[in-house]
């Protein structure tokens, strides 16, 4: 099995970089957790380039509008198509804000309406056991952005897959600390970022 | 009415008899040979090659040149005054003298060659339409017998193909010989259409079905679903074109036919912005921007419009707003174009402000659409004060603080002083000054090491031990190397004020103070896509972490178990040897190849038709092995967790 390589993906429109702290982040809990092979840096790839390909998985996040060109629509429907899994998250935690509003009509052009997913799905013990569904971030929590509590992530699945995973969570503020913080934290909340990565390798 | 004019109506009477006469005997030699090809096919048992069915074709065109040859008397009015004189010999060749345009007119010969044209047409004109009539009720009766009302219809209809010369052969199955009317949905507007004896049905989704055939006790299955049977003359089902390929089976007994379900999706439009060109960053708002998309649709355009978003804002907080703009109704047109313009002024926009253009258009697809039809969105930014000479603020390398070269002109001018007092100075007391300015040297060129090279900050004082990287640039954004030159040229002084020569050291710190000032003054361009490269100490946070589970292996995927199955598939069906029997099997592997292998799908078409209509089916079979062993390939090339 090769090593796994964090991706995070880049698109022609808005603002993909971020959060750039999310991808070591999410690196140093795949290898304080688990005994998967992990490259200790994350790589930043174009969603229109052919070395999308080459990873199991592909973090996407932003505030600003998310629109895809053709070509990076035709290689991430492949992408989907042969196997691979998109993470996306709202960097705004806004129903209302731009980034939800083209990214979930982005998503049900290139691939299908988003899903509710049920919080029992193997997503969520497919690492860690999160028995309430997805964690709350902090900025749920202090009104932060559309002021509301997301009980559920959203995803479009093909054939008992995800094959995109959608969260308006903005768990890329809540994880977009130096992973060398994480020491302060009682609770690590990057964990539902390795149930993430470990399902995108299992499924 | 003169000679002449009686000759040039007796002419048209003649025209018109001969016209249908002749359609009438075409009709009768369609209708004639079609019953012979019929009776051809039951007697043989087996159908016709496919050049039979344009027999009956040539046959009318014969029969109908043939009458207009012998009955048609010519176009000139001396030859159909010819024709009268022969049906009317008391004229005495007066008609032909008088019908001679160069002779002056004569009253007398006027007056000889006087005939009523309807009575001189009447007997001759009604045994040719009698004749032709008869050999029309004759012709039709046969075919009537041998083929039935609906084989005699197709006939004339020239319908008579190498499928229903099949039917033919085989009067008392229900499997051969059956007809698909397809009735695309209404927003389409195109027609309907029949199909004779189809392998497969292609049609936009959402198409109505009808399948009917004669004879009965025929059972319709819709993928494993029975379809209701309308029973009478002839059976008949209906059913909606489905959104994913299904297999329509027709069982008669023992007997089965498979046929192919093909959706085609009604594909959204394909909308294209022709301007503006490209991405903008604009220092000063104004002007028109002019907007212009065309717009492509394989069925029927309904609208478009241009929209565009306003959003600014920064950090975490944005705020946007849509507008709609140039909207237009197509009512159905493959092609169409927009435009429009935009005055940026009126929008208000501000520093840091993003404007979003793009094109929309929707179909008229009323069954699984409408469709969407987004063009790509191009970008128009209002440049913050502060970003001028960059694209991106972000992820740049730090700012040179500006007391790092003032400090190094102060420890210049330390160490000019030192020079000149030092013939009055006591060796302890230039020891000391010259030390002090070392260690401060060593300070800044510390400060200026942990820019060069973010990733290996250390304590202070550590330099010496640590040394520098060998890449410089690991890990972090580009330097300047300018700043570079600086360090090594500090680290050059601080080595010469170390052992006390100030003199040695002075000209290694006035290049690291230029060198400085290059660095200060440098432009600073970062471009985007630089985010900064966190390295994660993956073996130490191993260490310090637990191990707590392993993940499991990546199962094999569902369509990679898919395509071997169609493989497997494929061959077991190919191997059959009843072409019947194997045409059907590769029909269900052809509805399961639309969804996982489309180009595999492509080429089992002509494959299956072949062995249905019992031509040579190698190449077409060489041809769809090709696209498995290709998809083969694309499975065995893809990456290792990959589908294909």
């Amino acid at each position: 099995m090769s090593q796994f390589v964090f991706c995070t993906g880049q698109y022609a429109s808005g603002d993909w970089e971020s959060a750039p702290l999310v991808a070591p982040n999410l690196i140093d809990s795949v290898a304080r957790y688990t005994s998967i092979d992990v490259a200790s840096t994350g790589v930043t790839v174009p969603l229109d380039s052919p070395r999308l390909f080459e990873h199991p998985l592909v973090y996407l996040t932003g505030h600003l509008p998310f629109r895809l060109t053709e070509a990076e629509r035709a290689n991430v429907r492949a992408f989907t198509g042969r196997g691979g899994m998109i993470f996306i998250d709202d960097h705004n935690h806004d129903v209302g804000g731009i980034f939800h509003r083209t990214a979930t009509e982005e998503i049900a052009r290139t691939w299908s309406p988003l899903r509710q997913l049920p919080n029992t799905h193997r997503l969520y013990s497919a690492f860690f056991e999160f028995d309430d569904g997805p964690p709350t971030t902090s900025h749920e929590l202090n009104g932060w952005g559309d002021n509301l509590v997301h009980p559920h992530l959203s995803a479009v699945v093909r054939d008992g897959r995800i094959v995109v995973l959608y969260s308006n969570k903005d768990y890329s503020s809540e994880w977009s600390y130096h992973p060398d913080n994480k020491r302060f934290s009682s609770v690590d909340n990057t964990k539902l970022g390795v149930n993430i990565i470990v399902y995108a390798l299992t499924s | 009415m003169t000679a002449r004019q009686r000759v040039s109506r007796t002419r048209a009477y003649l025209a018109t008899a001969v016209a249908i006469a002749a359609a009438a005997w075409a009709v009768a030699a369609v209708l004639a040979v079609g019953a012979a090809l019929v009776l051809a096919a039951r007697v043989t048992g087996s159908g016709l090659p496919g050049g039979f069915s344009l027999l009956p074709g040539v046959a009318a065109l014969v029969a109908a040149g043939a009458i207009v040859y012998r009955a048609w008397p010519g176009r000139s009015l001396e030859r159909v005054a010819l024709w009268v004189e022969e049906h009317q010999p008391s004229l005495a060749f007066a008609l032909v003298t008088a019908s001679d345009p160069t002779l002056a007119e004569s009253p007398a010969l006027e007056r000889a060659a006087e005939f009523d044209p309807a009575k001189v047409v009447r007997r001759p004109v009604a045994t040719m339409l009698l004749v032709a009539g008869a050999a029309v009720v004759l012709s039709g009766a046969a075919a009537w017998a041998l083929a039935g009302t609906e084989g005699a219809r197709d006939m004339l209809a020239g319908r008579t193909t190498t499928s229903s010369l099949r039917a033919a052969a085989a009067p008392d199955d229900p499997l051969v010989g059956f007809r698909a009317t397809i009735t695309p949905p209404a927003y389409s507007r195109l027609r309907a259409t029949s199909v004779d004896d189809p392998s497969s049905i292609a049609a936009l989704r959402g198409s109505g079905i009808t399948v009917s055939g004669r004879g009965s006790g025929v059972a319709v299955f819709f993928g494993d679903a029975r379809l209701p049977v309308r029973k009478g003359r002839r059976w008949t089902v209906a059913l909606t074109m489905p959104a994913r390929p299904v297999a329509l089976t027709l069982r008669h007994g023992e007997r089965r036919r498979v046929i192919v379900l093909e959706p085609r999706a009604d594909a959204a439009p394909r909308v294209r912005l022709t301007s503006p060109a490209r991405d903008t960053i604009m220092q000063r708002v104004g002007g028109v921007v002019r907007v212009a998309a065309s717009i492509e649709e394989d069925v029927g355009i309904a609208s478009g419009h241009i929209e565009y978003m306003l959003s600014s804002g920064a950090e975490e907080t944005f705020t946007a707003r849509t507008a709609v703009v140039g909207r237009r109704e197509f009512r159905g047109a493959a092609r169409g174009d927009l435009s429009t313009t935009i005055d940026l002024a009126s929008l208000k926009l501000g520093p840091g402000d993003l404007l979003s253009i793009r094109a929309v258009a929707r179909d008229a697809n009323t069954v699984s659409g409408p469709g969407v039809g987004v063009s790509d969105t191009r970008t128009y930014r209002v440049a913050r004060r502060d970003e001028y000479d960059s694209l991106a603020v972000e992820a740049g390398a730090p700012i040179i603080p500006e007391s790092t070269v003032v400090s190094q002109r102060m420890l210049i001018l330390r160490a000019e002083a030192l020079l000149r007092e030092q013939p009055s100075l006591a060796r302890d007391s230039v020891l000391t000054r010259v030390r002090g300015i070392a260690t401060d040297q060593i300070r800044l060129r510390e400060r200026v090491h942990d820019i060069v090279y973010p990733a290996h900050t250390h304590a202070e004082g550590d330099v010496e031990a640590a040394g520098e990287p060998e890449d410089a640039e690991e890990g972090g954004a580009p330097v300047n190397p300018h700043l570079k030159t600086a360090y090594e040229e500090m680290w050059s002084a601080s080595r010469e004020l170390q052992i006390a020569d100030a003199a040695a050291a002075l000209p290694f710190m006035r290049a690291a103070a230029t060198a400085l000032d290059r660095a200060r003054l440098a432009n600073r361009y970062y471009l985007r896509s630089g985010a900064a490269r966190v390295v994660v100490d993956v073996p130490r946070v191993r260490l310090q972490g637990k191990e707590t589970g392993a993940s499991a292996a990546r199962s094999p995927r569902a369509a990679e178990t898919a395509r071997r199955e169609i493989a497997r598939d494929f061959a077991r069906a190919a191997a059959i040897r009843d072409p019947v029997a194997s045409a059907n099997e590769l029909s269900l592997v052809r509805v399961r190849a639309l969804a996982e292998l489309p180009e595999l799908a492509a080429a089992l078409e002509p494959l299956i038709d072949a062995l249905r209509r019992g031509r040579d089916p190698r190449a077409a079979l060489a041809a769809a092995r090709s696209k498995l062993d290709r998809a083969d390939a694309a499975a065995r090339d893809g990456a290792s967790w990959s589908r294909w």
